[in-house]
């Protein structure tokens, strides 16, 4: 009986502990230390921001960039360790999607890129994802292997290659000068492999190569996305390299060759991937001239398939850098490891998508007063903590079309803005006065999602919207989409 | 004549109290830590039945400008990360688990009473073909199977329900088969086949009756494992879906992620689920060792302890003429 009194009090003595604990004031959120000002990519091109600026650490030697700011000297050597939550799919992109295939970022070159200077460690006109993670609009694309392009007719692009890229040097290209015959064979058999992504996506009616450093690509028509498929994300690789195997050459990662700036060194399934930098890599730093890229010797990226261990590993310094993090998961690395440095990039949107086409969507009175109910503002500041955008026009700010909410048209605003006296009454002319039921399904595999929804039904609830929640698992959501 | 005194006082002390007082009675005086198990017990119940009246604001409203606030006066327990009240949400989560326990454990006692009693009583190789099938159920991982099960029928409390239930009743059916073996070489079973009675009769009229205290123990018991079997579906995102407060699912979710910068958003639910548990438990054991004498040596109502007590009385009676 004693024994039992003594560990029911030790018992309780432990939960007061934890009580006492979870009373205590939540982490302050610290400002990141260095970032260039405008992180979130809010801005609209052609809005002035100030002089970007940098950090930099007291005692290292600095230098101007090609922006005019002064930076730590850029230093060569060391490695660079991040984590990865699967293993490479493929390595060759005409048998899976280049997301699939991460590893001919790092040993293989495109024709064209987009212009890094834009970017976070530039001027930051440019959205991360939107625009850099591949090019959807002209504006910021920036020569890589094609030093320049024309189109001197809608549908007929001709590319103008660098001379002098050198393929890296191990066998059986051993070496030799990257040309035009390489992008023709690169960009055709994109197009004409069923395992392709791009397999018969309004291919070209002919490739060219007028010189040993021109490439023509002739379409029936002109359309923009070609110029994404064909030469941005399109890697150009090694007739000899690929076609060992019956073809298959590419997707051994022992033959992986390119004119990138690493060669694959080792990849052990389930473990690591590690990559050394290319010596004969022809690309210079575009914020320092003159310097030869890259400038880390070895890239490591460690295979961790969890989460917590990943964020462990980053916690532990067993890696150098980790993205994407949610608020949640970065916020106590602000006092347990304030040495690092944080950036906040735009990333997806969260967006309702309503059955136009049947009663009681189909009244516009009726969605207008679904899109009044919500208080933007209040998901933007409380459950983001400020680090969202209204999304109020169909492209985001990086975007030289999109027009900022606070210079959109009265009516277009109130369409955004919350009123749910408004909302009630919308549906009351819509003929809904005692309001609707909706059904509202959720991605499982989206906890912030999940989320979100639970506010908004509070939301849609108040104004007579009853909405009820319909979670469904990640495989069963996408394939009732 | 000492013997057929001391019947005669067992059968007026029997008269005098209703089971159910005799157990309350004896669960005061001898079980406090099921005593502290019932109070736990009675007011989660309470606090599920009234929770629209003690919850201070709904499970699912949020309060602008106190989102991941810390326990305050003004919250007691503090906020969750979509600005709602972790307070109303564990008031209103009791109920969630009382109402999945509840009915849980009913389907529970219900599908291994039709199983057990049925397979006990008939018995040869009727008993010997579905004890198979149970063994063959019962090889499966619990959680393994109530993943498998919730993923075929959805999420929902009714659902919850039904497959927390019917596992839970499966394995059950050992226990009532047990007993119902144990009741029926009794002479009186025997008699009712004797005057004529269907299997059918002699089950409900001489058998539940007689099996009545493991069932109830059965009850009481899987009441806790239910209530954390579907912490655990929730947790795992197979239970009840959002926004319906249930500890488990509290835990899972939003909890788990904001456990470093809000760690009361665990916390609470966690305690709440951890005394919840504990409470049922200990009533449940107490309430075992109250109605089966045989698993604790005769300190039930017609153990060795209540006899003494009838002796003395009757001692001190003769000893008063």
């Amino acid at each position: 009986m004693h024994r039992k009194v003594i560990w029911l009090l030790i018992s309780v003595a432990l939960v007061a502990a934890l009580v006492l604990s979870s009373c205590s004031q939540p982490a302050p959120s610290v400002t990141p230390g260095t970032t260039v000002k405008g992180t979130t990519g809010a801005t609209s091109p052609g809005t002035t921001t100030s002089t970007p600026t940098t950090s930099v650490t007291p005692g290292h030697e600095t230098i101007k960039d090609s922006l005019g700011r002064t930076v730590e000297k850029p230093i060569y050597g060391g490695t660079l360790t991040l984590a990865a939550a699967t293993d490479p799919k493929d390595f060759d992109e005409a048998f899976a999607n280049t997301w699939l295939t991460p590893t001919l970022g790092m040993t293989n070159d495109p024709l064209v890129t987009v212009d890094w200077r834009a970017g976070p460690s530039g001027t930051n006109e440019a959205n991360i994802m939107q625009d850099l993670y591949y090019p959807s609009f002209t504006q910021w694309i920036w020569p890589h292997l094609a030093e320049s392009y024309e189109m001197p007719s809608p549908g007929v692009w001709i590319y103008y290659l660098r001379k002098g890229v050198l393929f890296q040097n191990k066998p059986p290209v051993n070496g030799r000068e990257f040309t035009s015959a390489d992008a023709a064979y690169s960009i055709n058999r994109m197009y004409t492999k069923p395992g392709s992504w791009i397999y018969n996506a309004h291919p070209p009616t002919s490739i060219e190569t007028p010189e040993k450093y021109t490439l023509k690509l002739t379409y029936d028509r002109f359309d923009s996305y070609d110029f994404i498929r064909s030469v941005s994300i399109t890697y150009m690789v090694a007739k000899e390299n690929i076609e060992q195997n019956n073809g298959e050459g590419g997707r051994n990662w022992k033959n992986a060759v390119g004119t990138g700036p690493y060669l694959l060194n080792d990849y052990v399934v389930g473990n690591s991937i590690t990559y050394k930098k290319n010596p004969t890599y022809w690309e210079t730093d575009p914020f320092i001239p003159g310097n030869k890229l890259p400038y880390i010797d070895t890239f490591k990226v460690l295979i961790i398939p969890d989460l917590s261990t990943r964020l462990a590993a980053l916690r532990s310094g067993k890696i150098d850098q980790y993205w994407p993090l949610t608020y949640e998961q970065r916020q106590p690395f602000l006092t347990s490891n304030p040495q690092l440095k944080q950036r906040s990039i735009t990333g997806g949107g969260y967006n309702i998508y309503l059955p136009n086409n049947v009663a009681p969507y189909k009244d516009i009175r009726v969605r207008d007063a679904i899109s009044e109910a919500v208080n933007r503002d209040l998901i933007m500041n409380d459950f983001f903590h400020g680090e969202a955008l209204r999304l109020a026009f169909p492209v985001l700010p990086s975007n030289p079309e999109y027009t900022p909410f606070d210079k959109l048209p009265q009516d277009i605003k109130d369409k955004y803005s919350y009123n749910p006296t408004n909302a009630k009454k919308l549906l009351a002319d819509a003929g809904y006065p005692t309001g609707f039921s909706m059904k509202l399904t959720v991605n499982t595999a989206n906890q912030t999602a999940q989320d979100m929804a639970a506010l908004l039904k509070s939301m849609w609830d108040s104004v007579g919207i009853n909405t009820t929640l319909v979670p469904q698992e990640n495989a069963v959501f996408t394939s009732t989409l | 004549m000492g013997m057929a005194t001391l019947a005669i006082e067992k059968a007026q002390t029997r008269k005098s109290r209703s089971l159910f007082v005799d157990v309350l009675a004896r669960l005061v005086r001898e079980k406090p830590m099921g005593l502290v198990g019932a109070i736990i017990v009675l007011i989660m119940f309470l606090t599920g039945i009234f929770a629209n009246f003690l919850a201070p604001h709904g499970y699912n409203a949020f309060i602008a400008g106190q989102f991941l606030k810390p326990p305050s006066l003004a919250f007691p327990m503090g906020t969750d990360n979509v600005g709602r009240d972790i307070f109303s949400r564990v008031i209103y989560g009791a109920r969630v688990s009382m109402i999945v326990g509840l009915c849980g454990s009913v389907l529970d006692v219900f599908v291994a009473t039709i199983i057990g009693s049925i397979s006990g009583f008939i018995g040869g190789k009727f008993d010997m073909v579905v004890q198979r099938f149970v063994d063959a159920f019962m090889c499966f991982p619990g959680l393994m199977l109530l993943i498998t099960l919730m993923s075929l029928m959805g999420t929902g409390m009714a659902q919850v329900i039904f497959v927390l239930g019917l596992v839970w009743g499966v394995g059950g059916s050992r226990v009532v088969r047990g007993a119902v073996i144990a009741v029926k070489e009794n002479v009186y079973i025997e008699a009712s086949r004797a005057v004529g009675g269907s299997t059918r009769t002699t089950i409900f009229r001489h058998v539940l009756p007689n099996i009545l205290a493991p069932i109830i123990v059965l009850f009481t018991t899987a009441v806790g494992g239910i209530v954390l079997a579907e912490a655990s579906l929730s947790f795992l995102g197979y239970g009840i879906p959002p926004p319906t407060p249930s500890w488990g699912g509290m835990l899972g979710t939003s909890g788990r992620s904001y456990m470093l910068i809000a760690p009361w958003m665990v916390i609470w639910p966690g305690m709440a689920l951890t005394v919840a548990v504990f409470g049922i438990n200990m009533f449940g054991d107490a309430l075992r060792d109250l109605l089966d004498p045989r698993l604790r040596g005769g300190v039930g109502r017609y153990g060795s302890a209540r006899v003494e007590r009838i002796k003395s009385r009757i001692q001190s009676m003769k000893a008063a003429r």
